[in-house]
């Protein structure tokens, strides 16, 4: 049986933008990884809008310790719009590179300066 | 300005989105930072125009002021400009009268306390979102929205500002939205010149505003709202202005940068949103990604 967490009854409102929502969420989901075996299911029922600033602190932190294969073989995700998926692709995009490129974002900065010239 | 019992700060003949106000605004402030316990009277003689999104920016300045014991005073203030500010609710918020907004041009002053965490999303949602008149998808609404709402957080935790002041204004004769978000603060310079202390108060905005770059803590990393927002208005024809300490960075599709004379203990973005552009506008999540929301489907392999 998997482990279901609402996003919106952990951080009480709609609106999961501010970052310390964000660290709610990941609290909750550093308990439940200690103790399931099984993929934990993460719902976005009734959340409307989502930040980096919250999936940063929320989800893509989970870069830092663990392989993209073994958050996706944690992690499942349901009612998350095409917005929020948005976000949270650029926020997971972001730590990556961060993360696993020696903490620079150099390579993409020139990428987009170069967008811009 | 002279000084007795009160102080008396004038300000300029115009008060726009340009970087001379900036740069007039800004040396004011750094005459009357130190100010406590004082009478200080904004004497609006000179002034005949007023960019009322800048009540952000002025809001903040009073704020400040009134959070060093001073009283804060407005003198001299033309009728036009006077019924701007009542509109919009900015003399309210310093107990003067205000005015009902007949024609709906105007974007609220609001001030945000920092503990406040997901107030300025419904602002932005019902307030701005419905002045810009361009065409834009809800999903490219629900993004643009969310850039905002990043900047945001950024002056609650980067800025550690007690207040965030915003407030817009539509003029439909120009076809401009024009909006504002200012906190007292960390400025962009001080929290990037822990990283990078090579950087000068225009250099540090620059590095701010580019895709990725963040000076958050470790193992966090950073937002996308400038970069987004930045894109945006290279296409929209608008205009985006950061001042920040000394710094000023302005970009209309090329970056003016400016490292300024005065300084601002505190951050304000200042957005000109183009309504002549017949672009239409959607985000890259609408085209070919089946949006899961509405059948509950589970998602997977998203890292």
């Amino acid at each position: 049986m998997n482990s279901v967490i609402i996003v919106k009854e952990i951080i009480n409102t709609e609106y999961a933008v501010a970052p310390e929502d964000g660290e709610l969420v990941y609290k909750k989901l550093n308990e439940l990884l200690e103790k399931e075996t099984q993929p934990i299911i993460i719902d976005f029922e009734g959340v409307t809008r989502t930040t980096t600033a919250f999936f940063n602190s929320s989800l893509a932190i989970f870069l830092k310790d663990f392989s993209s294969e073994e958050l996706n073989s944690h992690f499942k995700f349901k009612n998350l719009s095409s917005t929020s998926l948005y976000m949270l692709k650029r926020s997971i995009d972001m730590a990556k590179l961060k993360f696993r490129e020696g903490g620079s974002s150099s390579e993409i900065i020139k990428e987009e300066l170069k967008d811009e010239s | 300005m002279c000084s007795r019992d009160f102080i008396i700060v004038d300000m300029p003949e115009k008060v726009a989105n340009s970087s001379s106000t900036f740069e007039h605004l800004l040396a004011t402030f750094k005459e009357i930072s130190y100010l406590e316990q004082k009478s200080i009277i904004f004497d609006f003689k000179n002034t005949n125009w007023f960019d009322a999104n800048l009540s952000a920016f002025l809001g903040a300045i009073f704020r400040y002021l009134l959070s060093k014991k001073n009283k804060v005073f407005i003198d001299n203030m033309s009728e036009s400009i006077s019924t701007i500010l009542k509109k919009n609710n900015f003399l309210k918020t310093f107990s003067l009268e205000d005015a009902p907004d007949v024609y709906n041009t105007t974007v609220e002053f609001r001030v945000f306390k920092q503990e406040n965490r997901t107030e300025f999303q419904s602002y932005i949602d019902e307030n701005l979102i419905p002045k810009i008149s361009i065409s834009m998808s809800e999903g490219f609404k629900s993004i643009f929205s969310s850039a905002l709402d990043e900047i945001y957080q950024n002056a609650r935790t980067h800025g550690e500002s007690a207040d965030i002041t915003a407030c817009g204004q539509w003029f439909p004769t120009r076809s401009i939205v024009k909006f504002t978000i200012c906190d007292i603060g960390v400025t962009i310079p001080e929290n990037v010149g822990r990283l990078h202390p090579q950087y000068s108060p225009k250099e540090a905005i620059n590095w701010a505003t580019q895709y990725g770059t963040s000076t958050k803590p470790e193992g966090i990393s950073g937002g996308v709202g400038l970069d987004y927002l930045k894109k945006f208005i290279r296409v929209n024809g608008g205009k985006l202005h950061i001042i920040s300490g000394q710094g000023y960075w302005g970009y209309d599709g090329n970056i003016t940068m400016k490292d300024l004379a005065g300084y601002f203990n505190g951050t304000v973005v200042n957005l000109e949103i183009n309504l002549n552009d017949c672009k239409m506008y959607a985000c890259e999540s609408e085209m070919g990604i089946i949006d899961n929301s509405a059948s509950g489907d589970m998602m997977i392999n998203i890292f």
